[in-house]
């Protein structure tokens, strides 16, 4: 079966153009054939994981064309990284796009637009991460940045909804100009762009510095594509988007590419110790930033982008932190590896499952955004309460939840790099303050959402059950992923690794005394929303100082790192155009106009030779004779 | 202007004079030569076509001056 | 004899000043008689020459020359009596019709 697994993108691209050209025409604006396609490729998808996951593997590579001595390829490469990938994109997509039904369904005449989009966004993920070559890899990457440009500004009459599609893929372009420089840096190199081919070739000393420069270059691709310092400031204003694009998109797929990408190329990234480094740093980095930003926040939506950043920074510490050790050759093998990966599995689920909530919430109260103006909704819509608790409580890190099991993997994996270099013992404090953190800004988010008394006007009511449905599947999946940490190391690592039964790795996590420490930082955050936010024991504007008064405002603004960016891309621009103008008028207009003008100037002063007296032009004459005496007398002939 | 073309005539007296009044190596013209005889029997066997020529020269010259030198109208 | 260089120098400084005053002066009339003195300061040039290589061509080409100078003399005056008549001056600075 796993030969065929080249056909799991060809669904949903045939079932966007399908819609394209007909969507007008069908029930739901083309939403069953959206369906059709997305439960298709996840159909085909798991017998290609089964078998991915009894250690098979496949390559398929096909030369599409040749220029000189450059061939295009397009294959496929199937392990079990991209049997996890797999998983993710094909189970959500589907659960989304049958939610999708239920929550577009006021949109009209737009919505084949929508799963038009959708269909082909979720057919290039598919296709990303089947690529087998770096080269086919960046053309879907593109592409999915341009459907996320695309569905962000669905509702492009919204100004903010239209400028907020365009920062995404401007800021998302200029990671992806850094990852194209890399590539091209790679191919001129070593020739190729196959995986296999280059994870294989032997990397010399000098090699090992270019490889420093590539591979900064591929990981500051990832970096616009996940939202992570200093690219991040694109995701939280992607919310403008409907909530099943920002479930879909910003929070379970396309956003993971980028970790993918690191992942995939760790062969690579192996060779440079101070990439993975900065892959650790970054992540530690943002995942905290982040953190503190969401804790202030008041948009349904934008506190979960936040925590979304924060999450990826997790999967990006993990992934740095131990392919340091790895890269340094203080290790052989990578259990950040696994820990990152099972993390991003395990975020899918339940970040999606925020993010549907999250609509059900907006969609049942008429599109508000303001968590300030909901409250006490766990009575009118119990099942999405319900949902959304075990989602909070997974992305807390509350056995026996997914998001328990995951973040200490990662934590731990972190630790344990850290034990050789203080930078990332660090990070993995920063790793610990966000888990508090993390439980602190989602219970705030839950209690404010669901929980106290109502403070809305209006009526609110329960979505229908094709909305609820996906829900609760969600719910399923985040609630037992956690399961997969049986299985994982088994199956994804990097290096050799001392493979570990299942009793003992339940031991162990329980020995381990950090598990506790996270353990009662992820209870301490709950608990102290709760105090905050559902008992109201405890306001903020008891304690408001000036301090913190401009901490809040401070977190609020989002550092005014967005207005920073503004500000230099405006000012920047404006003034580079400005000096640009003044040479192109002065210099290159003068230089031509002075032509012109040198000519008339010239001619004018010939004319005065002119002057009509015979004396004159004898003077002429004998000034010549004059000329080539000189010459004669001096020259001399 | 006049200044200049008195500054160029000028310039050429100097020149002119300078190169003349320093002479060096110039032959001494030979003694007595009579050549009156000689010019006439030039003019009439070797150079008559000029002579001819000039003659009609002179007469066009007569003509044009006493042609330019009219007073109109008569 | 004398040296020839004698004769040339001669010829030479008379037809420097020709050359000056032609160009230094405005008058038409001063014009003419320096046109006149370069005219004879070829003259004595070529006799001189000829004397020296004893060829009759050079007295030839005197005669011919002063022919020559004495028609160019009448044309020339002619031309000015004409002139005088419509500016009623010969002060050539004040005819500049051949100017743009």
């Amino acid at each position: 079966m796993i030969e065929y697994a080249w056909l799991i993108p060809c669904f949903p691209l045939a079932a966007f153009l399908l819609i394209a050209a007909f969507g007008r025409d069908w029930r739901e604006g083309g939403g069953w054939v959206a369906v059709i396609g997305s439960s298709l490729s996840f159909v085909f998808s798991i017998p290609v994981t089964v078998e991915a996951l009894q250690g098979k593997t496949l390559e398929l590579d096909h030369t599409w064309f040749t220029i000189g001595s450059f061939q295009f390829n397009l294959g496929i490469y199937v392990d079990t990284l991209t049997a996890l990938m797999l998983v993710v994109v094909s189970t959500i997509s589907l659960l989304i796009i049958i939610y999708s039904i239920g929550y577009m369904h006021r949109e009209g005449v737009r919505k084949p637009r929508y799963y038009a989009e959708i269909s082909l966004f979720i057919g290039a993920m598919l296709a990303l991460v089947l690529a087998n070559n770096y080269l086919e890899l960046y053309i879907f990457w593109e592409l999915v940045g341009l459907c996320s440009y695309l569905l962000i500004g669905f509702w492009f009459e919204r100004p903010a909804a239209a400028a907020a599609g365009m920062k995404a893929f401007i800021v998302t372009r200029i990671g992806d100009l850094f990852f194209l420089f890399g590539l091209i840096l790679l191919y001129t190199n070593f020739g190729t762009f196959n995986f296999l081919k280059l994870f294989g070739t032997v990397v010399g000393p000098e090699q090992a510095g270019l490889l420093r420069i590539i591979t900064f270059l591929i990981f500051m691709g990832a970096v616009g594509k996940s939202a992570q310092f200093p690219l991040h400031i694109w995701l939280p204003d992607a919310m403008e988007g409907p909530s099943t694009v920002s479930a879909l998109i910003h929070a379970a797929t396309m956003v993971k590419a980028g970790v993918y990408l690191v992942a995939r190329s760790y062969p690579l990234f192996v060779h440079s110790p101070p990439t993975m480094l900065l892959v650790a740093g970054i992540g530690g980095v943002t995942a905290l930033f982040t953190a503190t930003m969401a804790l202030v926040n008041n948009d349904i939506k934008r506190i979960l982008a936040f925590s979304t950043i924060s999450q990826l920074g997790y999967m990006m510490l993990g992934l740095g932190a131990s392919g340091y050790l790895v890269a340094l050759g203080s290790a052989t093998a990578a259990p950040g590896y696994s820990a990152s990966m099972f993390h991003l599995l395990n975020h899918a689920f339940f970040k999606a499952l925020l993010f549907l909530g999250a609509g059900a919430v907006m969609h049942g109260l008429h599109d508000e955004l303001d968590i300030r103006r909901m409250g006490g909704l766990q009575r009118k819509m119990p099942i999405t309460a319900a949902t959304m608790l075990i989602a909070a409580l997974a992305i807390s890190g509350i056995p026996p939840f997914s998001g328990f099991w995951s973040k200490d993997a990662v934590l731990d994996a972190t630790f344990a790099a850290g034990g050789q270099n203080w930078f990332i013992m660090l990070l993995w404090l920063f790793g610990v303050i966000t888990v508090f953190l993390t439980a602190f800004y989602m219970f705030r988010w839950w209690f404010l959402v669901f929980g106290g008394r109502p403070r809305y006007e209006g009526e609110a009511h329960e979505s229908p059950p094709i909305m609820t449905g996906p829900l609760a599947a969600l719910a399923g999946f985040a609630a037992i992923s956690g399961i997969a940490l049986f299985g994982l190391p088994k199956f994804l690592h990097y290096g050799a690794l001392h493979l570990v039964g299942a009793q003992e790795l339940l031991g162990e996590v329980f020995i381990n005394p950090l598990t506790y420490l996270s353990l009662i930082l992820a209870l301490g955050g709950i608990l102290l929303a709760w105090v905050v936010y559902q008992r109201e024991w405890f306001k903020w504007e008891a304690i408001s100082t000036p301090w913190g008064r401009f901490l809040h405002r401070l977190l609020l603004n989002r550092y005014y790192l967005n207005d920073a960016y503004i500000g230099l891309a405006r000012n920047g621009v404006y003034g580079f155009s400005i000096i640009v103008d003044l040479f192109d008028r002065y210099i290159i207009d003068g230089l031509v106009n002075g032509i012109g003008w040198g000519s008339r100037g010239l001619g004018q002063e010939l004319r005065r030779t002119v002057s009509g007296f015979v004396g004159d032009y004898v003077a002429w004459i004998v000034g010549g004779i004059v000329i080539i005496l000189l010459i004669y007398i001096f020259g001399g002939f | 202007m006049s200044n200049l073309r008195r500054l160029i005539a000028g310039v050429f007296l100097a020149i002119l004079i300078s190169l003349l009044l320093t002479p060096a190596g110039w032959r001494v013209l030979p003694q007595g030569v009579e050549s009156f005889f000689g010019i006439g029997q030039a003019i009439f066997n070797n150079y008559l076509l000029p002579f001819e020529v000039l003659s009609v020269l002179l007469l066009a010259a007569l003509v044009g001056a006493v042609f330019l030198a009219k007073r109109e109208g008569s | 004899m004398a040296p020839v260089a004698g004769y040339v120098a001669v010829s030479g400084v008379l037809f420097a000043i020709g050359i000056w005053g032609l160009l230094t002066s405005r008058n038409g009339i001063k014009i003419l008689i320096c046109v006149e003195i370069l005219l004879n300061a070829a003259n004595i040039n070529l006799a001189a020459f000829s004397s020296l290589w004893r060829s009759q061509a050079g007295y030839v080409f005197v005669l011919f020359s002063i022919a020559l100078a004495a028609a160019e003399a009448a044309v020339g005056l002619s031309i000015l009596i004409a002139l005088f008549r419509k500016v009623h001056s010969i002060d050539l600075g004040k005819v500049r019709r051949l100017r743009w």
